[in-house]
Parts: C-alpha cells; sequence; structure tokens
C-alpha cells in the first residue's frame, strides 16, 4: 500500500468511526508528506452523504434551546467588535454581484491576514482587566518530574475564556503533550478538556489560552495532567502537574 | 476565476472554481457568500451567532439524537458542537463547501470522537437492518452537495448501498458493520472507500453524478 492510499484509509476512517491518537499521529505525519491530499475532503463528503441520507431535521427541545441562547449571548459578549463592522460592510456593499463575490472573499481572506492578533499574554492582560475575572495561583504539587513550577490562571465566566501562565514548566518529551482539565459545578466525574499544549522549556515563561471543549458552569479548579500527545477525553488524573482552586 | 471543468462559459451561467477543492456556480457562489452565517460569526457579528442556532440547530440535534448514546448525551454533544462551530467560524470557507455540509461535518467529527470515547454505545435500532435507514433524497428537497452525493448513493450496488448507510447514517464501526452484514471487514472497508471517494470525486468537480 503507498502512503498517499494509508492517508485516504486513515481519512476514511476518521470520517466514519474516528481514529486512535496513534493513528491521527500517523495521520498529521503523512499529510505533510503529501500536501496535495486536501485533509477535509473525506469528511466533507460523510457530511454530504449524511445529509442525503438524513430526514427532515427534528426541533430541539426548548430546554436545549434555550441553553444554547444563553451560551451564545455569553459568547456575544465576549466576542471581539472591530472587525464586526467590516463584516457589516463587506456585505452592505455588494454591488455588482460577479466582481463583489470575489472581492468579498479576497478581501475576507486578506483581511484575517491582516489584521493585528494580540498576543496570548497581550491577551491575557486584557482579560484580566475585566472586573468579572478571576485569578489563581498555581499551588503547590508534589510531582518530582515539575519540581517549582509556578504561575497562575486567569478565567472569565462570561467570555468562557481564559489564560495559563507558567514558570519553570519543563518541555515534555515528543510523546507526552500537557493537558488542561477545567472542573465546575458538575464536579471532577465530568470535568471538561480546557487545552492540549507543550512547553518551550522551564527557563521560559509560557502563557496558554484556555478554551473549554463544552460550556462550562462556576468554574471552581483548574488542573493539568500530563497525557499522550493529542491528549484524551478519559484521563486518570495520575499525571497531575499543577492546581488552582478559584475563590 | 471560471472553472476549466467548463472553459468558455460566459460570466453569470458558467462555474467557478474559485477554490481548487470545489467547483461552484455562480449562483452557489453569490448566496454562500450573502448568506453566510457562520462568516458572520467569525467577524464578531453578534446577532449571526443565535441565528447559527436558528439555522442549524434542527440540523445538529437530528445529528448528535441519531449518533448519540442517549438524549442526554446528545444535549452535550449538541452544545459542544456548537461552541466549536463558534470558535471555528472563521475557518469557514463557502467556496469549499456549503455552510450546511461544513456544519454537519463538525458534528460529525465530534460526535464520533464522542462515541470511540465512550466505547461507541450504539442505539439497539441501530444494528437492525439498514433498510430502516431512510432512501437518498432527492435535490428538490436537499442542497446542492448533498443532492449530489444522493445521486451517487443511488447508483451504488444495493450491498454497497447498505454498508454505507450502516457507517455513515447509523454511526456503525466498521467491525460492527462485519459483525452485523457477515461481510468481511475488508470488503466492508472497500465499500466505504469507494463511495466516499466517488461522492469527494463528484463534489470537486462539480459533475453529474
Amino acid at each position: 500500500m503507498s502512503n498517499a492510499d494509508r492517508v485516504y484509509d486513515l481519512l476514511i476512517q476518521r470520517a466514519t468511526e474516528g481514529l486512535s491518537a496513534a493513528e491521527a499521529r500517523e495521520l498529521e505525519a503523512l499529510l505533510k508528506e503529501h500536501p496535495e491530499i486536501d485533509p477535509e475532503s473525506m469528511d466533507l463528503a460523510a457530511a454530504a452523504v449524511d445529509q442525503a441520507l438524513a430526514g427532515p431535521a427534528a426541533p430541539m427541545p426548548a430546554s436545549l434551546r434555550a441553553k444554547l441562547e444563553r451560551a451564545a449571548d455569553d459568547w456575544s459578549r465576549g466576542a471581539s467588535g472591530p472587525v464586526a463592522v467590516i463584516g457589516k460592510r463587506r456585505v452592505a456593499a455588494w454591488g455588482w454581484l460577479a466582481a463583489a463575490a470575489c472581492l468579498v472573499l479576497a478581501v475576507a481572506g486578506w483581511w484575517s491576514k491582516l489584521s493585528p492578533v494580540a498576543s496570548p499574554a497581550e491577551a491575557r492582560q486584557t482579560l484580566l482587566a475585566r472586573a468579572d475575572t478571576k485569578k489563581a495561583d498555581w499551588g503547590p504539587w508534589d510531582n518530582p518530574m515539575v519540581p517549582g513550577v509556578t504561575g497562575d490562571v486567569v478565567w472569565n465566566e462570561a467570555t468562557q475564556s481564559g489564560y495559563m501562565r507558567f514558570k519553570g514548566l519543563p518541555t515534555n518529551d515528543a510523546s507526552k503533550a500537557y493537558q488542561l482539565w477545567i472542573v465546575d459545578e458538575r464536579g471532577m466525574d465530568q470535568r471538561i478538556s480546557g487545552a492540549i499544549f507543550t512547553s518551550p522549556g522551564a527557563g521560559q515563561e509560557v502563557v496558554v489560552p484556555i478554551t473549554p471543549q463544552i460550556h462550562t458552569r462556576n468554574v471552581g479548579a483548574f488542573a493539568v495532567t500530563v497525557e499522550d500527545a493529542g491528549g484524551t477525553w478519559v484521563s486518570d488524573m495520575k499525571r497531575r502537574v499543577v492546581f488552582a482552586a478559584l475563590k | 476565476m471560471l472553472c476549466m471543468c467548463e472553459p468558455g462559459e460566459r460570466m453569470g451561467v458558467g462555474r467557478y472554481h474559485l477554490h481548487p477543492r470545489a467547483c461552484r456556480t455562480f449562483t452557489e457562489l453569490v448566496g454562500l457568500v450573502q448568506t453566510s452565517v457562520l462568516q458572520r460569526v467569525g467577524t464578531g457579528d453578534g446577532a449571526a451567532v443565535r441565528e447559527c442556532i436558528e439555522r442549524y440547530g434542527g440540523l445538529v440535534w437530528s445529528l448528535a439524537r441519531r449518533m448519540a448514546a442517549s438524549d442526554a448525551d446528545a444535549e452535550d454533544a449538541v452544545q459542544e458542537i456548537f461552541i466549536a462551530l463558534w470558535k471555528g467560524a472563521s475557518r469557514f470557507d463557502p467556496a469549499v463547501a456549503s455552510e450546511a455540509t461544513y456544519v454537519s461535518m463538525i458534528a460529525r467529527r465530534r460526535l464520533i470522537d464522542r462515541a470511540r470515547v465512550s466505547g461507541r454505545k450504539i442505539k439497539p435500532e441501530a444494528l437492525t437492518d439498514a433498510s430502516a435507514a431512510p432512501a437518498a433524497r432527492s435535490g428538490a428537497e436537499t442542497g446542492e452537495e448533498a443532492a449530489k452525493a444522493a445521486r451517487v448513493v443511488q447508483e451504488l450496488p444495493a450491498e454497497q448501498q447498505r454498508v454505507l448507510r450502516l457507517s455513515i447514517y447509523q454511526g456503525l464501526s466498521h467491525d460492527q458493520i462485519a459483525q452485523s452484514t457477515g461481510l468481511p471487514l475488508g470488503t466492508v472497508k472497500t465499500h466505504i472507500r469507494r463511495a466516499l471517494l466517488r461522492v469527494r470525486d463528484i463534489l470537486e468537480k462539480g459533475g453529474a453524478a
């Protein structure tokens, strides 16, 4: 089997039944060797077949809709403003359809490249300036792998965003990564993955954005563990590095 | 630029290949750009975030209810999917796929990952005969890409259609399909591979199935 065939096998497997962490790493490596293969092609094909086979969409339960709308409002409050103006002007200025269709696509692409993006450290400072943002220091942890790691975590429930800051966090070997777990009012049994990241080395300060995989409710604590590269959904939490509790 | 698949057509009626992965008619292109909720979410338009729920809530909920082990699990998955959609909204490119297909793709990825983690607890009804799944719908009922996919599915031999439905619609793993149909695992994989590659070709080239 050629490498390209293997890429398609893995893409099809991902689109239909998912990949293990090892298979995902293999796919990532193979895709670097085959930039001509569109990594989303099989996912899109499966999605189109799904739509073709699916019956009419069923309405969501009202309670779920209400939860989503609350999450949407929280999200909107945290969304950035200036770019929105460009988006509205872009649509309103639609004139000659053929030319404008191309122009809009081009402007969208150029804008994403040209607009300044705050560094994680700058974004952390901005978030920290909000009155409803909470901050907690990483607590000491008896893990011989990471002696003396310090830093803090800032979290804003309304925007569902935050940042971790570390000093003294060593670099993992390539097979491992750090993973943040968020514990909210639902407790440890439903801990939420908040980030998968690496460290440039113990001698450097690192700031990592927190991006929870589901909407959190009254976050109480954060814990960082060492997991296989790519992260996991089912950490046994045995390889903990640091822990912080919000007051 | 005009699509090289159909050279020489007049602007406004030809097909356009603005992206190497997809060929679109002019009408599709204009429609996608004008109505893209995700692009508006990606640019920080707060109203579009709620509009995204309005437009795709039913689609995502239907997918989640079908592929999740329980309604409670489906509800958690739907919340996770919408947050992923909002966060990644700026990555949506209407030149590559329709918005509904893109939303479907993101939702399926999340649901498949969740199924793997939970040990793929498929609902019992999924293991019944695949004829319980609806037939592929006609173009009039679906979007352009789904209509093309439906034509590909309808042209497949019955056994391949059944395997594809068990995989894509019912969410069974390749092993589970082999067990429930009695087909060798290699045959199951080949059927799925051929069908999806055919759909990909049709979507990318923009031709008729």
